[in-house]
């Protein structure tokens, strides 16, 4: 092989006379150094690129005229950004630039150019502007000024207004923000009998005031930050200050200050970017649209994040037994709430293990079940075509699939939906003898108790269908390694450093008090450990 | 890259060792014939094994308004051993048997003069078989005889048998034996088994339409062992004596003649305990029998009203004892002379209380038994008369 290289080699050397190895080395040289050249150009091109375009650290220009031209270079002429030059009876020159949707139009009319004509008519001619003569021309109540570009673009794309005057180093920020919002209403999914009725919208601004006006405490904070390189989402952490787990608010902090993304359209991206397993089946943060139960819960020491253009906030660290618990719990007596949670647990353990043990006892222990149930269930399954686990599949799957479009159909259609599912699949198929009875009865029974634990119904799903495969091909014995496994794999979950499962494991952290059984109001003097850590001492002796 | 890849063998392994292991025995429920009972005869080659099978109802028609034939269908099969039966019926049936909802092991009388415990042996290994099936010896005629009678509500032979022997305490005059009490009597020195029997009886005909049963079965009375084989037969009233003894009688309702006169009372049971001993004093033996019992004056033909005189209650408590004595009495000396086998579990309390006397008395137990001398000491107490304190009879 080497030989036949060499050989190329001389052939080249033959056909080409002067391509020794030194002149072709000489020839390589020059050509590597032109390409290191060129390569410096270019970032010196780029460098002036990127200075023209940062305007990070750029100063605005004295004349509106000029300024006009580069904020309609920065915003590409986009047509709805609005530039409003006018000129003042005392020939003060003024442009004023917002984006048109983003504010409200009375406060730019009366409270910015009405008042600022009308003013500036007084004022006396030679006097030299600045922004302190020019802030009092305007009666809108929140004006900031600045002089730097970046901040100024910022404003507009947030709904402010910018006034450029003539002669001036500084522009007015002026807040004006004012948009067409959703008006606060009952979120369809979290609907209560007794308890606030209001809900979170997509408006920031709207969400945050819910909340404050149930905390009317100074230790409120909300921390606000952007994210999103495109999008510059805002997003607030919310958390009593005095309260709240040190511990989990740093995790938080740095969590989002890590999240490196280009847009964030729903706290379900920002989820996603800092929960604790991103490969479980169970979630470990929370998200609710309805304030008091924001309040509830971060007035146990968790942090709420909020993320503008969404009514879902996010709540860590979120445990086992909040998925368990509602709002309602609380608002009523304890022996009611404490019925509602047992029936809740029941609802769960029947959601996900009611189908895989219903063909586990059909297809392998059938010694277990009573010889009356036993013979019911022979019975109707006596010339079904399928197996008892390819049934329940079908079935469960076919639930699923009417599930699914009953929430993806306009609602005038809706009820088309039930009558196919109700009549199609559970009066035909049964007397089609396609699927027997007490399959369809099971696939009713899990798919009602999948709603009363709403928080979970996503994992529910996948776990139903692992639980019916383990009961269908390993029977009792698979359906209790299923249940060991995922008990495991809870107890194994943290979210934001604080153990998924606790009250219960590990015990004696957090309360007891509001697990299976809800305690009374007064009784539950302490706050839950696990979360809130030191500051435990919710209330006085009320007994 | 090595993260996933691990994660994907980890799972792969675990999906490995959870298929591979798990419950083997998969079977659809429409490829099973449930079984409800089984009985057994003697024949030339061994046994013959006759099999009810139940058939299932098909959904969405109601069982009211049927008149049909009982829903079971039966299949034979002979051999030496119940499983080489349970076997050799594949051959003639469509369905797998499945033995674990049986209700009853049926035995004919001549088989169970030859001992049982070669038969019993294949239920206490097979898996499907379970302990608590009730043992049933059929009197008079073949066990597959009475498989196909169900002449009640219930139209599952098996389970209209079940319901029957169910009912042994409304009246006390038959046991529920089960193969696991049978197996644990059958192995003990101090005590034998005692079980339900079973006879075909022919019913009246009442009416011309829908009163189609011509037959009906009666659990009354018990088949008497000695070890693993039957030696006799109590009737109902000797086998409500043996249930005074060991304190079986949940119900019952004795009568006698009411003292003084010549019409008859009935006290109606509604508890009762014993308290047996045994005394050993040189080489006598003295089995005690104490039984206490509460009950309620139920009828009476006399015109004696048992509201004015508490002697007259008094008397009746003693009439009462008086008969569950007399009633004992006659089933311990019946079962002692005529079946020497101590049904009773005498042989039991001796090995508690006299547990070095009982090594040299274990293996001619039966013997001493049935030589010893009883005792029985009634307490009846009365403490009720029904709704009224007058007698209807003036």
């Amino acid at each position: 092989m080497k030989n036949n290289k060499w050989l190329h080699l001389n052939k080249l050397s033959a056909f080409m006379p002067d391509a020794s190895l030194v002149t072709t080395k000489k020839k390589l040289n020059t050509l590597k150094q032109l390409i290191i050249e060129s390569k410096k150009v270019t970032n010196a091109i780029l460098q002036i690129v990127n200075k023209l375009r940062n305007t990070e650290a750029l100063s605005i220009y004295t004349t509106a005229i000029s300024n006009k031209t580069f904020l309609e270079n920065v915003f590409k002429k986009s047509s709805d950004v609005i530039f409003n030059e006018f000129t003042t009876l005392s020939g003060i020159n003024v442009l004023i630039v917002y984006i048109d949707g983003l504010v409200d139009k009375h406060i730019i009319g009366r409270d910015i150019i009405d008042s600022f004509i009308t003013k500036a008519r007084d004022l006396q001619k030679g006097i030299p502007l600045n922004s302190k003569i020019l802030k009092s021309l305007i009666v809108a109540s929140n004006v900031k000024e600045s002089s730097r570009m970046s901040v100024i673009i910022d404003d507009i794309l947030n709904g402010n207004t910018v006034m450029f005057v003539d002669g001036l180093n500084t522009a007015l920020l002026i807040d004006s923000k004012g948009w067409e919002k959703r008006a606060v209403a009952e979120p369809d999914t979290e609907t209560v009998i007794r308890g606030p009725r209001e809900g979170f919208i997509e408006n920031f601004q709207t969400n945050i005031s819910l909340l404050r006006r149930k905390i009317r405490n100074p230790n409120l904070v909300f921390e606000t930050i952007h994210l999103g390189k495109q999008t510059k989402t805002n997003v607030a952490i919310a958390y009593i200050d005095g309260i709240v787990n040190q511990m989990v608010l740093e995790e938080v902090r740095s969590r989002l200050n890590k999240i490196n993304t280009d847009s964030v359209l729903e706290t379900g991206y920002i989820e996603q970017y800092i929960e604790d397993n991103r490969f479980s089946l169970i979630a470990t943060i929370t998200n609710t649209q309805k304030p008091d139960i924001i309040a509830g819960k971060i007035l146990e020491g968790r942090v709420a994040i909020f993320c503008d253009g969404t009514p879902h906030v996010l709540v860590v660290p979120h445990l086992f037994i909040e998925t368990l618990q509602t709002s309602e719990d609380y608002y009523v007596r304890p022996f009611v709430a404490s019925a509602w949670r047992m029936l809740r647990i029941l609802a769960l353990i029947i959601t996900i293990l009611l189908p895989g043990l219903y063909v586990a006892l059909q297809t392998y222990h059938q010694e277990m079940i009573p010889t009356v149930l036993l013979l019911r269930m022979a019975g109707s399954s006596s010339d079904i075509p399928f197996p008892a686990g390819a049934e329940m599949f079908i079935m469960l799957v076919f639930y699923e699939l009417l599930r699914e479009s009953g929430i993806r159909l306009p609602r005038a259609v809706g009820s088309a939906i039930s009558i196919v599912g109700a009549l199609i699949v559970g009066e035909s198929a049964v007397n089609a003898g396609l699927v027997s009875a007490p399959v369809v009865i099971v696939t009713a029974a899990t798919g009602v108790a999948g709603f009363i634990v709403p928080a979970l119904s996503e994992a529910i799903m996948i776990y139903r269908f692992l639980f019916l495969l383990s009961g269908t091909f390993m029977g009792l014995y698979g359906v209790v390694c299923g249940i060991y496994i995922a008990v495991m794999h809870a107890v194994s979950l943290r979210s934001f450093g604080v153990p998924f499962t606790s009250p219960l494991a590990p015990s004696g952290q957090g309360l007891i008090e509001d697990f299976i059984l809800r305690f009374p109001i007064w009784a539950m003097k302490k706050r839950p450990d696990a979360i809130a850590k030191d500051k435990l001492q919710r209330q006085g002796n009320n007994s | 890259m090595t993260r996933i890849r691990r994660a994907i063998v980890a799972t792969l392994l675990l999906l490995i060792v959870l298929l591979s292991s798990g419950c083997w025995n998969r079977r659809e429920l429409n490829t099973l014939g449930i079984v409800g009972l089984v009985g057994v005869d003697a024949c030339e080659q061994g046994i013959t094994t006759t099999f009810g099978i139940i058939i299932p109802e098909k959904s969405g028609k109601s069982s009211v308004g049927k008149t049909e034939a009982p829903p079971a269908k039966y299949v034979q099969a002979s051999g030496k051993t119940i499983m080489d039966t349970v076997r050799d019926t594949s051959l003639r049936f469509d369905r797998k048997l499945f033995l674990s909802q049986a209700k009853a092991f049926l035995f004919s009388e001549e088989i169970a003069r030859n001992g049982l415990g070669e038969y019993l042996d294949g239920i206490l290994r097979y898996p499907e078989m379970r302990l608590s099936m009730h043992l049933i010896i059929v009197k008079d005629t073949s066990a597959a005889d009475v498989m196909g009678v169900a002449s009640g509500i219930n139209i599952i032979p098996s389970a209209y048998m079940e319901d029957i022997i169910k009912q042994y305490k409304v009246h006390s005059t038959s046991i529920d034996s089960r193969v696991l009490d049978f197996l644990k009597a059958s192995t003990n020195n101090g005590i034998n088994p005692v079980v339900t029997v079973f006879k075909k009886i022919k019913k009246n005909k009442i009416g011309e339409k829908g009163m189609l049963d011509e037959y009906e079965l009666t659990a009354e009375g018990v088949a008497v062992f000695s070890k693993d084989k039957l030696v006799g037969f109590l009737d109902g009233q000797e086998t409500r004596g043996y249930n005074w003894v060991i304190g079986n009688v949940h119900g019952a309702t004795i009568t006698f003649p009411t003292p003084g006169s010549n019409a008859i009372t009935s006290v109606e049971v509604f508890n009762a305990e014993s308290n047996n001993d045994v005394d050993i004093t040189g080489k006598e033996i003295k089995l005690k029998v104490n039984i206490r019992m509460n009950g309620m004056l139920d009828e009476q033909t006399s015109s004696v009203n048992l509201q004015d005189i508490d002697s007259i209650i008094e008397s009746v408590e003693q009439g009462t004892s008086q008969a569950i004595k007399q009633e004992v009495e006659h089933t311990l000396l019946k079962v002692q002379k005529e079946y020497q086998s101590d049904i009773f579990g005498f042989g039991q309390i001796v090995h508690r209380k006299y547990p070095d006397k009982w090594k040299t008395m274990q293996d001619h137990w039966n013997e001493l038994f049935s030589q010893a001398i009883i005792e029985v000491v009634v307490q009846a107490k009365v403490t009720k008369t029904g709704k009224s304190s007058y007698p209807v009879v003036k």
